[in-house]
């Protein structure tokens, strides 16, 4: 079909819609208020978990793990200072411990140095000491005895205290809570968090950095709430800005405006009734895309209504006319930008498949309102005469016809344009090829939130690491855990696991743990704490007798590390960092070493969160690659369709190329990861950027077939939509600007990639759209 | 680790005087007293099934034979672990000293025999851990033991039923405030002044823990609560004990039962 057969049917559309504007009208509201009823039921999450797309087989694993072992977890303060036996830090640490058991639900014990119990083997018997059980003690001398005898303790150094006593942990055990850890979280962290922050514990000896999974939960949560917010602000700020400047109108402020807070409202809305839980950072792209396409698609019948307004000066027929103008290629730009984003649904990561399905549902209904709203609210009104001064020159403005007189040298220059743009294209392709994909959450995140720098300098300590896996053995036999032989080779397991690359070592010691290293200490303990008995008892009675005697003692770790039957128990295991290749040669070793000393356990192998980035490393590759693939098809296939024509959907296709293979050459030279968030990138660039070259091929195919001739064609639309494409650009480009002063590593990669690429596409469609129109001649043959 | 400390069942293994004083006499303070001097059996010897139910509904079982003689300056107590299997022999001989009237009271000596080391070590500790977890249950050391009176301060809330007997509800509040569960509400009986029921409130004034006492028999007429039930209402696991063959103040409990060597022989059946 032809262009301006299409655009007629919208004029037919557009003279219909104003006979029933009310209607219309009647209709959105509707609409809205049925889509606003599910918005008090909108979740939104915000964790790890969403990013799993198999999170319930997570879930299992995880709940299985938590079935045998029970929860893990604790309260953490760690305490950096010079000197951590300074009588001040020993203070500290001790008030530290008596605030937060008093005044901190779930807390139910400490484990500091303030509050050890140390069994020590002599000829008799064993002793159970507390080095400070009558507090600090004031004699010098007295605190170095304790601090020779703690570090003779080879359970505690590098574990409790640095073996260079400046780093030590305040550990806080919590109850098993039946509540959710939100509910959890809510309730722990905040009195916690202010003992942490009173001045009492404020001092230039010591510094208290918190940890834990239900604090830095909740830290994660009121962090990321508070950027989401500020950015939606932010981002809404910038649009009215925008809409003020280009549209110099007030209706070309508030019904923008307002038909993109109904079209969110309605779309997350509606999401809401369908039991659709959403992803609260993703909720930002969603917002801040939304709100730059409104404006995006406003200022397209805007200047194409004005156009005609100035030169007829009757509105209802301009706004017919502008609808004619633009309400195809804006569907169709609709349309593309949509399978864009639901190209994100063959990904296979839970929160990209949320955003791809919320934004593609969010564009749609941003073009509903803004069509429906803009032309009939522009429709009401006077006429005037027409402005002489734009008569003439067919509505066009100076600023059109700069962009005219920019598009003759761009054809002047057609050779030179397109070797400049395809040399840049083949540079970029090695970067593509150089990409590398790692999901390290704390790189994502990045040190700017200052939690996660916190928690970073934690991880860098002696004392501290941010990553760990565990290795699961377990048999279908109770006491199984208990045979010489099985924990013999549990330690065989840990000392090789000690050798990998990704493990995390202390002072020499790698931080490997399992319930092996107390059975060695209490044999110890029961023979006149001579070393040599710091190995695993030949006969199976004597180990479960050290495990009962630890147990009933109040040994609560025992269960830590050993199901209750003890038929299972698992390795800790800590890491050094996370390099996601690394880690899966690690793993795989693992898996490898688990088999040959394991055969006969009924399951064995390695469970935790590492295990499933390693797991979800090779599908973001493959969900990326399938996203990528998805959007470059379905956009292809919707272009030879717009364009009828295999030749112009080809064509129309390599502006597009371009910005994409700008976006991966620059994450492959500046090392930039690939990760759940950067995966989102390029897909969506290409929904957007596709977008302009729509516009402007079918405004050239328009003209074309109007006149039969490429050059006059091009340089028409150049004139007429040239300065909109601009626009339109600046405003998307400011709207991800916004990401890039986030704190976030991962919103703010977004931004910058996404300006380059939107910059690039621009570019693109300035240069080498034209050009290979004009030199390919996809629309058939010129009029003599 | 933490102290071995004595099982003295007082509180819930009590001797029953049955006091005729009415309740508008009584104070919180005068009922606790009342109830703390129900006379004791200088020896007793029970076996006791200790049953731990975890969250996720795992159960585990053990059971011990425990006989105590008190010697007026000292209680001697032996505990010997007859189930599970592979820790059958393991035992427990500890001497604990009554509180002096200044409030220091001698270090309770503790001796432990596994059978797989064939010797019995003795264990030196310098602390208490009253709040510990007893054998890994949902009571604690303190809950078996015999909180000093004058730890807490006592309000009278008034009477309520508990499985069909008339109890006086008291309000124990600890005067320290340390302790993970500083209020209790005991519910005792309005005639034989022994412990119905206790609820546990921890530092924030939530319910903690919930002891149900039942089966209360009078052997040889003292009384004796038969089980135990420990419920923690915040992490869903209970522990119960469940106490047999009780005997007290039988000449088969002599001295010797209470030394190392008893220990090494097996001789505690």
């Amino acid at each position: 079909m032809k262009t301006a057969q299409i655009n007629e049917r919208f004029e037919s559309f557009a003279r219909f819609q104003l006979k029933h504007r009310k209607a219309f009208l009647i209709f959105l509201i509707v609409f809205t208020v049925l889509g606003c009823i599910g918005l008090p039921r909108l979740k939104l999450t915000n964790g790890e978990e969403d990013w799993f797309d198999n999170w319930e087989q997570v879930q299992m694993n995880q709940d299985h793990f938590e079935s045998i072992f029970g929860s893990t977890d604790t309260l953490l303060a760690f305490i950096k200072a010079d000197d951590v036996f300074d009588p001040e830090v020993l203070d500290a640490i001790d008030r530290l411990g008596d605030e937060i058991v008093a005044n901190v639900p779930y807390v139910e014990g400490v484990s500091s140095l303030m509050s050890l119990s140390i069994p020590i083997g002599t000829e008799e018997g064993f002793e159970v000491i507390n080095p400070f059980e009558d507090g600090v003690p004031e004699d010098p001398e007295e605190i170095e005895k304790v601090r020779d005898f703690i570090l003779s303790r080879e359970s505690l150094v590098n574990v409790l205290v640095s073996d260079d006593c400046t780093e030590t942990w305040v550990i806080f055990d919590l109850e098993q809570y039946s509540e959710s850890l939100t509910e959890a979280m809510n309730k722990i962290a905040p009195p916690a968090m202010e003992i942490f922050n009173s001045d009492s514990f404020k001092s230039d000896k010591y510094r208290i950095l918190p940890a834990g999974l239900s604090y830095t939960e909740y830290e994660e949560e009121a962090s990321t709430y508070e950027q989401v917010v500020s950015r939606i602000a932010i981002g809404f700020i910038v649009m009215i800005f925008f809409l003020a400047f280009f549209t110099r109108s007030v209706k070309g402020v508030v019904v923008p405006a307002v038909a993109t807070v109904f079209a969110l409202c309605t779309t997350l809305g509606f999401s809401a009734l369908m039991g659709i839980e959403g992803n609260m950072i993703m909720l930002m792209v969603t917002v801040l895309l939304s709100m730059a396409l409104s404006v995006g698609y406003a200022i397209h019948f805007i200047n194409a209504f004005k156009m005609h307004f100035r030169r007829t000066g009757e509105r209802k027929e301009s706004v017919v006319l502008g609808v004619k103008d633009c309400g195809w290629a804006l569907l169709f730009t609709v349309i593309t930008t949509m399978a864009g984003m639901l190209s994100f649904l063959a990904g296979g990561i839970k929160s990209m498949r949320w955003v791809g399905g919320i934004t593609a549902a969010a564009v749609f209904c941003i073009y509903l309102y803004t069509m429906v709203l803009l032309p009939i609210l522009s429709s009401y009104g006077k006429n005037t005469k027409p402005d002489g001064k734009y008569v003439s020159s067919q509505g066009s403005t100076a600023a059109d016809l700069r962009m005219e007189r920019a598009g003759k040298k761009v054809l002047k220059h057609s050779t030179l344009v397109m070797i400049a743009g395809f040399a840049i294209m083949l540079a970029m392709i090695p970067g593509v090829l150089g990409i590398k994909v790692n999901m390290d959450y704390s790189d994502m995140m990045g040190e700017r939130t200052p939690y996660i720098k916190r928690l970073m300098e934690i991880t860098r300590s002696k004392l501290g690491s941010q990553y760990s896996y565990d290795v699961l053995i377990e048999y279908d036999e109770e006491d199984a855990i208990k045979d010489p032989e099985v924990l013999n080779k549990m330690e065989e397991l840990a000392a090789r696991i000690g050798t990998l690359s990704m493990t995390k070592v202390s002072g020499g010691k790698p931080r490997v743990s399992s319930v092996t290293t107390i059975i060695k200490e209490m044999n110890r303990t029961l023979n006149e704490d001579n070393l040599e008995y710091y190995a695993i008892p030949d006969d199976q009675d004597l180990v479960s007798q050290i495990l009962f005697l630890y147990e009933i003692s109040g040994g609560d770790n025992v269960y830590q590390y050993v199901s209750e039957d003890f038929s299972a128990a698992y390795l800790h295991v800590e890491l050094n960092g996370y390099d996601a290749e690394e880690c899966v040669q690690n793993l795989d070793q693992v898996e490898a070493w688990v088999d040959e000393l394991f055969p006969d356990a009924e399951t064995a192998g390695v469970v935790g969160e590492v295990m499933q980035y390693a797991i979800m490393n090779g599908k973001l590759v493959r969900g990326s690659l399938r996203s990528i693939g998805t959007s470059f098809i379905v956009i292809f296939i919707l272009l030879v369709i717009a364009f009828g024509s295999l030749k112009t959907g080809a064509i129309a296709m390599i502006p597009n190329i371009a910005p994409i293979l700008l976006i991966g050459g620059i994450m492959g030279y500046g090392g930039i990861s690939l990760d759940m968030v950067t995966a989102l990138i390029m897909p969506m660039i290409m929904g957007i950027a596709v977008d302009d070259t729509i516009h402007f091929t079918n405004h050239i195919k328009y003209h074309f077939e109007l006149c039969r001739n490429y050059r006059t064609s091009i340089l028409n639309s150049y004139r007429e939509i040239g300065k909109t494409m601009t626009m339109t650009t600046i405003i998307l480009c400011a709207m991800f600007t916004i990401f890039i002063f986030s704190t976030i590593n991962a919103l703010c990669r977004i931004g910058y990639l996404s300006v380059i690429g939107l910059a690039g596409a621009l570019i693109a469609d300035y240069t080498l759209t034209p050009v290979l129109i004009l030199i390919t001649k996809p629309f058939g043959k010129e009029d003599k | 680790m933490k102290k071995i400390r004595i099982l003295v069942l007082a509180l819930l293994i009590a001797l029953c005087a049955l006091m005729t004083v009415s309740a508008e006499e009584l104070t919180g303070l005068q009922i606790i007293r009342e109830s703390d001097n129900l006379p004791q059996p200088d020896t007793s010897s029970v076996k006791a099934t200790l049953v731990i139910h975890s969250k996720k509904g795992n159960e585990k079982t053990r059971q011990v034979i425990m006989k105590s003689k008190d010697y007026g300056d000292v209680t001697k107590e032996v505990i010997v672990f007859t189930a599970p299997k592979d820790v059958s022999g393991v035992g427990y001989l500890m001497f604990n000293y009554p509180e002096n009237s200044d409030g220091t009271k001698k270090d309770s000596e503790n001796w432990l025999f596994m059978p797989a080391l064939k010797k019995v070590k003795r264990i030196a500790s310098s602390g208490t851990e009253a709040e510990g977890n007893f054998m890994g249950t949902d009571f604690t050391y303190e809950d078996m033991g015999d909180r000093a009176i004058s730890k807490d301060t006592y309000t009278l809330l008034g009477e309520e039923v508990v499985n069909g007997v008339n109890c006086y509800k008291v309000k124990c509040e600890s005067i320290a405030r340390t302790e993970k569960d500083p209020d209790r509400i005991a519910y005792i009986g309005t005639e034989d002044f022994l412990l119905y029921r206790c609820e546990f409130y921890d530092r924030h004034g939530s319910l903690h823990r919930v002891l149900e006492c039942s089966d209360i028999e009078y052997i040889d007429g003292y009384a004796c609560t038969k089980v135990m039930k420990m419920e923690n209402v915040q992490s869903g696991t209970w522990s119960k004990i469940t106490l047999s063959d009780v005997q007290y103040n039988t000449s088969a409990i002599d001295d010797s039962l209470f030394t190392v060597a008893a220990l090494e022989q097996g001789r505690i059946r």
